[in-house]
């Protein structure tokens, strides 16, 4: 048991490799064929806007690798033959003792016409990030197709290059699958105010080129033409595996696993966006394509690796991002549509600037199961203990203020979230803790 | 993909914004202002007339306001890096590698060659007469440009940083004190004919402040407002810095009160993202050891004893 090959250098393989080279010193290889070093993907769109240069988003600098004896190679995995144990490469193979497979994802297409002429792509490695820059070096209008977290970024990415952009959205509100309807319709706003225009209840029907095969346009179902030299797919991302296919290793849309990323054969694991849980924990979704799940899988798994079989607990569900100047946050669970038999919601909305707050709770006893906020932060650590106790909407309205994170001085909006609460519900809660250094070492 | 496409991908963005009108007329005043700066510098005979210095001054002060408010209040308040690190401004480009032997050869003139200054010097004599009484001598020059630059710069991020309280609060507190108690309130004294006592710095940043010879002088030239230098030096030395630091960081001082800390959080606020953030540069600043090499800006030694 002595090599361990890793294939893929993204967050949730680098997790692995890092939380194995902590316990042991046993041989460990990275292959990637997309970038010589571990890079945030989270970061590209900053390249693109001259936020930053590729050498900033590499977390480690390149010296890292060789100083933790952690080999990397990059190249392009053609194959993987589980019988002997061994990955190949073009030109030569690498045997391993065990193998984790972290491959990521690869942009969806739906099998649209036009969707391979030039100038049409998705947005999800490097290459896709070079081929962007080449792709719009001399475009004018662009159009985007699918509304959520990738198709803003792009937006905000074309937008800082002055390119005109028209993102289509097959729901009637941004990111319909995921937000409520309030937060859609204040992203929905924010995006009009960057001068995006925004068309909802749209989805794409074809992709018009000329006959040197660039795009020249995009028709909705609706028979709508719009003019585009440049067209973004981003519907979404699917597990990168299908080298694996044709091979005895069980998959579906990802490689399957069960709670330890064990696949069904002995000795290869698989971890990240490319893994495919056959039994999803509660309330989870089967393939987890976010940063810190990456990460918590990464560190799960070596914990196996270095002797101790370790199942994945991944804590309470969160998410963020940042549409566009608007900060997001989850914490908990909070649907779309609410269930409204068993559970019911309250949400607070600040009049004069694009600021929410939405907490869901039980019918029966009042517990909190999720929280969502636009333009005001709230304290994880506070959400996630409130979650783990199982405090009530009652007990979260009396002390909101301790999960207040925004910076200093900002303006804080608990009295008038409270006063909202006890109006709607027939309340007369006080606030009854505050934000702060002061209050909180007091408190302790 | 190898590493040429990609540097290709920081070389530039084809499409920058378009300057609008009002933004070449903007850059126009300032370019003309520098001028009028650079030829007073030869002592010109208009360069001792107050108007002539307000002139200047309007200039490249109002033209830098109109430009940078005409950019950001276009766009919806939030963070502006777009090409940052495209421009030849702020990248460590031809541009800035000549702003950069500009500036320094300017600290090297002031503080080796200062009599090649008699020409600004005679640019700022009305301004130094209504504020000191005295003619203006190099360092009269030097801190009005700082506080100019804080000021004037201080406003562009005042509507840069539109989106956060938190931002809007400290820029206008490190204006105030660099306006009020490192450049006004400190003439003013001279002007009254008390000791050139700067509250907003304090020992060790000014270690000569507590050797006997600037105590006596103090004392003598103060009397009860020079006893109650002393003792706001102590307090702020003993008490003050102690207790604000543990609770609040070094920030309270190079962020919210030091001009040097203003500077860089005005003026410097182009380039902040040029700081490197490499793991061998981060722990000389981690363990405090390039503190001391650097530049010999006192205040940073004076952090250093206290964060350390």
């Amino acid at each position: 048991m002595n090599h361990l090959v890793i294939i893929g250098n993204g967050i949730s393989g680098i997790t692995c490799a890092r939380c194995v080279r902590k316990k042991s010193n046993r041989s460990i290889t990275i292959i990637s064929s997309e970038s010589e070093f571990f890079f945030s993907r989270t970061a590209l769109m900053y390249v693109y806007m001259g936020h930053m240069t590729f050498e900033h988003i590499k977390p480690y600098e390149d010296w890292f690798w060789t100083k933790n004896k952690i080999d990397l190679i990059h190249d392009h995995v053609e194959e993987v033959d589980f019988q002997n144990k061994q990955v190949r490469f073009k030109k030569s193979s690498l045997s391993y003792d065990q193998l984790v497979i972290a491959t990521g994802s690869v942009s969806n297409k739906f099998g649209w016409p036009g969707q391979d002429l030039n100038g049409v792509q998705g947005l999800y490695g490097l290459q896709d990030l070079e081929l962007m820059h080449r792709n719009t070096l001399n475009a004018k209008k662009a159009v985007i197709v699918g509304g959520g977290l990738i198709g803003i970024e792009m937006a905000e990415m074309l937008r800082s290059r002055t390119i005109e952009v028209t993102l289509l959205v097959r729901d009637s509100n941004f990111w319909g699958s995921v937000l409520p309807e309030e937060e859609g319709q204040i992203i929905n706003r924010h995006i009009l105010e960057h001068k995006i225009s925004l068309k909802l209840s749209t989805e794409l029907n074809e992709i018009k080129g000329n006959d040197a095969g660039n795009v020249k346009g995009v028709i909705t179902q609706s028979g709508e033409y719009i003019e585009a030299d440049f067209v973004g797919l981003t519907v979404g991302v699917s597990p990168n595996i299908d080298f694996l296919k044709k091979t005895e290793l069980a998959t579906d849309r990802g490689v399957l696993v069960n709670n330890h990323f064990e696949t069904n054969l002995p000795d290869v694991y698989a971890i990240g966006d490319c893994a495919q849980f056959k039994i999803p924990l509660p309330d989870r979704k089967p393939v987890e394509q976010i940063w810190y799940t990456g990460k918590i899988h990464g560190a799960t798994l070596a914990k196996t690796l270095c002797g101790e079989r370790s199942e994945y607990h991944p804590g309470q569900w969160f998410n963020s991002a940042k549409f566009l100047d608007i900060e997001y946050q989850n914490y908990g669970i909070v649907p779309a549509t609410l269930n409204t038999e068993t559970h019911q919601w309250f949400y607070w909305q600040c009049k004069d600037a694009p600021k929410l707050i939405r907490i869901v709770f039980n019918k029966k006893d009042k517990v909190v199961q999720g929280f969502n906020c636009l333009g005001i932060r709230l304290r994880h650590e506070v959400c996630a203990q409130w979650l783990n106790e199982k405090r009530t909407i009652d007990y979260v309205m009396e002390y909101l203020p301790e999960a207040n994170f925004d910076p200093e001085f900002y303006k804080q909006y608990e009295p008038e979230i409270v006063k909202k609460y006890n109006q709607q519900f027939g309340q007369q809660l006080k606030i009854r803790s505050k934000k702060g250094l002061f209050p909180s070492i007091l408190k302790k | 993909m190898n590493q040429e496409a990609l540097t290709s991908i920081s070389l530039s963005n084809p499409h920058p914004e378009n300057i609008s009108l009002i933004q070449k007329f903007a850059l126009a005043a300032i370019a003309m202002g520098l001028l009028l700066l650079f030829l007073s510098s030869f002592g010109i005979p208009i360069s001792g007339n107050g108007l002539f210095l307000l002139l200047i001054l309007l200039m490249i002060g109002g033209g830098a306001l109109v430009y940078s408010f005409s950019y950001y209040l276009k766009k919806p308040a939030g963070i502006y890096n777009n090409d940052i690190w495209f421009s030849a401004w702020t990248s460590k480009g031809v541009i800035a590698w000549m702003i950069g032997i500009v500036m320094t050869g300017f600290y090297v003139i002031l503080y080796f060659f200062p009599w090649l200054l008699d020409g600004l010097k005679k640019t700022f004599h009305p301004l130094s007469h209504i504020l000191t009484g005295k003619d203006a001598d190099h360092w009269f020059v030097y801190g009005s440009f700082y506080t100019f630059a804080i000021v004037i710069m201080g406003m562009r991020a005042l509507v840069r940083y539109r989106h956060s309280r938190h931002q809007l609060i400290r820029t206008s507190s490190v204006i105030f004190f660099q306006l009020m108690f490192a450049y006004l309130l400190p003439h003013l004294l001279v002007l009254f004919q008390k000791p050139e006592f700067y509250f907003s710095y304090f020992w060790p940043l000014k270690y000569e402040y507590l050797f006997p010879s600037s105590l006596e002088k103090i004392i003598t030239t103060g009397k009860g407002l020079g006893w109650f230098m002393i003792f706001w030096s102590l307090m702020m030395l003993l008490i003050a810095t102690p207790v604000l630091t543990y609770f609040f960081g070094k920030r309270w001082y190079c962020s919210w009160v030091c001009g040097c800390g203003g500077l860089a959080n005005t003026a410097g606020d182009p380039y902040r993202h040029l700081s490197d953030g490499k793991v061998n540069v981060a722990n000389y600043w981690k363990n405090g050891t390039i503190v001391n090499l650097t530049d010999g800006s006192r205040d940073a030694i004076a952090t250093a004893i206290y964060v350390k």
